[in-house]
């Protein structure tokens, strides 16, 4: 078996690493979501603040903080050596 | 001699943990355009506090007289700049409104229709009510922007504008 090979199966086995996989995919599907959330934020807020509707407009950059802090921590959670 | 090879300097990662870095820098570059977002959505909201805080104040100019104005009629003038068109509407005897002339889909210069007692685009067939600029029908998104007007005397100011 060769290097490649060796290292392929070593992968494939590693417990250790498919969970690593799956926290960073699933953390990866969070920030999507995020992501997501916060673009519909902007859309909002934008729209507010064109349509002279204020009423509007912080309470977005408040749930948009939110999802940033929420997204830090995640990616805060994969980058942090364990 | 030093405990790693110099070659590990320019590839430090195994080739094992590869596809966990290239992963980890996508989500990092995702959080990075989460946070871009965010302040985004802090300036648009520090713009609208200003503007309602008043520290974003009009021009009080004068834009016609009312002698000049009949009841139904209208007249455009610009405000708060010399490129920003407005209608000013004479409703009654005693009503003065003005809004500004964009039409909120597309920008075309909207017009008063006395029979309809309507603003009138003639670009997609919007109609806007003269009372307070709300759409009445077709494509606009949102109402017109409005022109505070204060009648002094026979003089008419636009002072401020709200949208």
């Amino acid at each position: 078996m060769g290097y490649r090979e060796d290292r392929i199966a070593h992968t494939t086995d590693c417990k250790h690493c498919t969970n690593q996989m799956a926290s960073i995919y699933a953390v990866m599907l969070c920030v999507f979501i995020l992501l997501f959330l916060q673009f519909l934020m902007l859309t909002a807020a934008l729209e507010g603040y064109w349509g002279g509707k204020q009423l509007f407009v912080l309470p977005t950059a408040v749930a948009s903080g939110i999802c940033c802090a929420l997204a830090c921590k995640l990616i805060g959670y994969v980058l942090t050596p364990r | 001699m030093p405990d790693s090879p110099a070659w590990k300097d320019d590839f430090p990662i195994a080739w094992t943990d590869d596809h966990f870095v290239t992963r980890r820098e996508f989500t990092k570059s995702l959080v990075l355009v989460s946070c871009a977002t965010f302040a985004a959505n802090v300036a648009v909201s520090t713009l609208g506090a200003l503007q309602e805080s008043g520290q974003h104040r009009y021009p009080e100019t004068q834009v016609a007289n009312t002698t000049t104005l009949a009841v139904g009629g209208s007249r455009v003038f610009y405000y708060p700049g010399p490129h920003d068109p407005c209608l000013l509407v004479r409703i009654d005897s005693e009503s003065f409104v003005a809004f500004s002339q964009s039409c909120t889909h597309l920008g075309c210069p909207v017009h008063f229709q006395s029979e309809t007692r309507s603003l009138y685009c003639p670009c997609h067939e919007g109609f806007f009510s003269v009372e307070d600029g709300r759409v009445l029908a077709g494509p606009p998104p949102r109402p017109l922007a409005r022109i505070l007007i204060e009648k002094r005397g026979q003089e008419l100011w636009a002072t401020g504008k709200i949208g």
